[in-house]
This record gives structure tokens, C-alpha cells and sequence, in this order.
């Protein structure tokens, strides 16, 4: 397959991005500010991978409805690299998280469940991991796919559903800026400095997430093919010792 | 393949229905496995809470609810051989089935809900104080958990290792719903009009009717992409 030039200048404006954020993450002037203190370079990290994250999972759900209305195989291997490399992202946005929450709210895990948007990302994680749980014990492909898509679809619109309503049962307020009367970041970040930072890097783990998917979902495509083209035709395509 | 709608779906969902209640009818071990499996937790519970506070009692009991539920529905899908869905699917709409699937599974658990319910209040006393309220939140929980599972056991009726899946691919869905339910239990134990943050019952009951709702047009409209093989 030949190389897509526009993946290409993607690719070099994803590294270029990288090499930004981290060296305004470790480096750059930011905001000094009670209790958060330097902490607030993660804002760089934590939040920007998540954002990352759920767009991932976006782009995971679109791929699994185009599934299962065209039945294309290709769909499916882009909805479930994506969801794999998500979970990835998530775990490291639960890292940094904690990390974070260890200087700020005082403890690395406590709030773990007492905060909606917490809880939230764990049930992900969960449904995630159920997915490709469910995934691995069917041993038809084209049946795998369309019963993990199904079950993404269902379970993903009950977790955004669930999200969006949740806070309005207070007495479980969020603990994260911007929610349960905490100001949002937006108030800290007077001159819009760490825009600057913080939008490019959205933009640079998002675009690191889709390539690491990409190569994920190109290998998926060629391993069907050869498999295909091997039992189809052995003569063709001798099977080789690697 | 004949056609599938040869009679209204009216008249599929009701023959259906009909014909789960005669299988289990006929099964009555299944049905009395379920019940036994009820009681031996609440007395098990019971028996190792001596004293509860009224927290730990709405807790309990809704853990009790879904590990039930869990146990009960996950037979509706899975129990059937693929021999036998071909053949149903060959005769019936895939929405009449699905329909069928759930409103047996929704009087099955109303049944082990509120049968779940007087046992707890029998062994342990019964805290609420607005009952009304909490029997309103036990059906809305329970129509909740009868969704999800008939759902969830359609979905892992076509892998391996059944009985395990239905309980991961379940449970992460379910917890909001858990949440939610023991939320709204917390305002059933105190007097009348009580609140629970800006919501009152019947705000919270009309947003656990919402989730239900939601539940139920989501299966109805994936369950299609299911059997389609």
C-alpha cells in the first residue's frame, strides 16, 4: 500500500506537537498558584490525554455503528484498534491522575470512587476491558465483531447518558475544577497562556493515539489477508517460516 | 425461509410470551433453583449481619437484587440451543422475540424482587419509611436489571464461557443504575419530602423511568444486529 502523504505531514505534525508539550510541559512558564503549585503542568498530561481519550472512543463508537450497518470487516478492526489504544490512554490518565491528586486533594486513590468523573472513567475502563474480553471468546470473526460492536454501541450511550446526568444528583459533587463550585481552569489561566499549551496537546495525543491505532488496525488487515489468500490459495502464497 | 410476518406482532409477542411461561412451567426446577438461591443469600446475609444500619440494609439488598438477577435472566438467551433460536427466528420477528424475552424476564423479576423483599423484611425488618417510594424504585430497579441482563445474556449467548461474561459485561453498565437506585433508597428512608441534593422522588423516580426507557429502546434496536447471522 503506498504510503498516504497526508498521513505522513500528520505524522511529522504529531511529533512536531509532542516535542512542544513536553518541553512547555517540563519547562515553560506557567501559573503560580496556591496549593496547586507546579502541579498545574499536568494539566498538560492528565487532562489532554483524556481529552484524547474520549475522542478516541468517539471515533471507536462511530467505527462500530458503521459496522454494523455496512458489515465491513475494516470497520471493525479501526473501532477495536482504537478502543485498545484508549484503554491505554486511560490507564496513564489514571496515573497521572493520581499523581496529581496525591499533591492536591491529599491522598493518591481515596477519591477514587467518591467522584463522578472518576467513577465514570472506571466504569469505562470496565466496559473496555469487557469488550475485548468478549471479543477473545468468540471464535468466529465476523461474529465477534458484530457482537462486541453491539455491545459497545449499547454500553458506551448508557455511560454518556449516564455522565452528562449523573451531577445533577449532587451530595456527589465532583471534586475536579469546573464542577461542585470549584472554578474551572479557565479562572486560574488569566493570560490564556496555558491554552497555548494545552490545545496542541489534545491535538498531539490524539494524533499519537490514531497512529498507534493505525499500524494496529494495518497489521489486523494484513494478518486477515494472508490468512485469506492462504487457505484460499497455498500455492500462491507459501506458508514461510518467519 | 418463510416469512417472518405471517401474523401481527401483537399476536408473535403474546404466543411467545405465553410459550416462556409454559417452559418454565414445565421446568420447575429452574424456578425453584432461583428461589432457593434467594433465600439462601438473604440468610446467609442475616445470619452474618446480626445488626445493620439502615444504610448497609438498602446496600445489601440491592446487591442481593442483582446477583439475583444476574443468576435468573442469564438463562433466557443462553439456555437455548442454536438449533432452537434458528427455529424461532424462522417463524417470529426478531422484535417480537426480543419484546417476549423481556417482559417475561421483567414478571420474573418482579416476582424474585418482591418475594426478595419480604424475606428481607422478614429476617431483618424493613427501614423505609416512605414504603410507597421504595416498592416504586424496586419496580423501576428491577424492570432496570431485567433489561440489562436479557441484553447482556443475548449478547454473550454467542461466545464461550457464558456464565462469567454475562456477569463483567452486566456489572460495569449496571453500576450507575446501582448508584442511582440506592440514592433514591436513601429518600425512601427518611420522612416525607425529603430531598437528595436538588432532586426529589419523584424527579429521581422520573429519571430512573428515563434510564429504563432508554435501556429498552436501545435493545430493541440492536437486538437485530444480534441474530442477523
Amino acid at each position: 500500500m503506498a504510503t498516504n502523504p497526508l498521513s505522513g505531514s500528520l505524522k511529522l505534525l504529531t511529533s512536531v506537537l509532542l516535542l512542544y508539550v513536553f518541553y512547555q510541559g517540563l519547562m515553560g512558564d506557567v501559573p503560580t498558584l496556591p496549593v496547586l503549585e507546579e502541579s498545574i503542568r499536568n494539566l498538560y498530561f492528565h487532562v489532554s490525554l483524556w481529552f484524547a481519550m474520549i475522542l478516541m472512543l468517539l471515533g471507536s463508537l462511530g467505527y462500530s455503528i458503521a459496522f454494523l450497518i455496512s458489515g465491513k470487516m475494516d470497520r471493525d478492526r479501526k473501532a477495536s484498534a482504537l478502543a485498545a489504544v484508549s484503554i491505554v490512554f486511560g490507564l496513564l490518565g489514571f496515573a497521572t491522575g493520581m499523581l496529581w491528586g496525591n499533591y492536591t486533594w491529599g491522598s493518591l486513590g481515596a477519591f477514587l470512587f467518591a467522584d463522578p468523573k472518576t467513577l465514570g472513567a472506571m466504569i469505562g475502563l470496565l466496559i473496555y476491558l469487557a469488550y475485548f474480553i468478549l471479543r477473545s471468546s468468540v471464535d468466529d470473526e465476523e461474529k465477534a465483531a458484530r457482537l462486541s460492536a453491539v455491545y459497545s454501541v449499547f454500553a458506551y450511550t448508557l455511560l454518556i447518558f449516564f455522565i452528562f446526568v449523573f451531577p445533577r444528583l449532587s451530595g456527589v459533587d465532583s471534586l475536579h475544577p469546573g464542577s461542585g463550585g470549584n472554578p474551572g481552569f479557565s479562572a486560574y489561566d488569566l493570560d490564556n497562556r496555558m491554552r497555548t499549551v494545552f490545545y496542541p496537546a489534545v491535538l498531539a495525543y490524539t494524533g499519537l493515539g490514531v497512529w498507534i491505532a493505525s499500524l494496529r488496525w494495518r497489521l489486523a488487515r494484513l494478518q486477515d489477508s494472508y490468512e485469506e489468500n492462504v487457505e484460499n490459495g497455498p500455492d500462491l502464497y507459501p506458508p514461510e517460516s518467519p | 425461509m418463510p416469512s417472518p410476518k405471517r401474523v401481527g406482532l401483537g399476536a408473535q409477542v403474546w404466543a411467545l410470551t405465553l410459550k416462556e411461561f409454559r417452559l418454565e412451567w414445565r421446568l420447575k426446577y429452574a424456578l425453584g433453583g432461583i428461589a432457593l438461591y434467594l433465600f439462601a443469600v438473604i440468610f446467609l446475609v442475616s445470619m452474618t449481619f446480626e445488626r445493620m444500619d439502615d444504610r448497609t440494609w438498602v446496600l445489601l439488598f440491592w446487591i442481593v437484587v442483582l446477583f439475583t438477577a444476574a443468576n435468573a435472566v442469564a438463562r433466557s438467551f443462553v439456555a437455548e440451543s442454536a438449533q432452537r433460536k434458528l427455529y424461532y427466528y424462522s417463524l417470529a420477528s426478531a422484535g417480537a422475540i426480543m419484546l417476549s424475552k423481556i417482559i417475561y424476564n421483567f414478571i420474573l423479576m418482579m416476582l424474585l424482587g418482591f418475594a426478595g423483599l419480604a424475606l428481607f423484611a422478614g429476617m431483618m425488618g424493613f427501614p423505609a419509611q416512605q414504603s410507597g417510594l421504595f416498592l416504586a424504585t424496586l419496580a423501576l430497579g428491577g424492570a432496570g436489571f431485567s433489561l440489562v441482563f436479557t441484553m447482556v445474556s443475548a449478547i454473550a449467548s454467542g461466545a464461550a464461557q457464558q456464565g462469567t461474561l454475562m456477569a463483567i459485561l452486566g456489572f460495569p453498565i449496571l453500576v450507575p443504575v446501582i448508584r442511582l437506585l440506592s440514592a433514591v433508597s436513601m429518600i425512601s428512608l427518611q420522612a416525607q419530602g425529603a430531598t437528595l441534593g436538588d432532586l426529589n422522588a419523584t424527579q429521581a423516580l422520573l429519571f430512573l423511568a428515563g434510564l429504563d426507557l432508554m435501556i429498552l429502546a436501545l435493545a430493541m434496536l440492536l437486538f437485530p444486529y444480534l441474530w442477523r447471522e
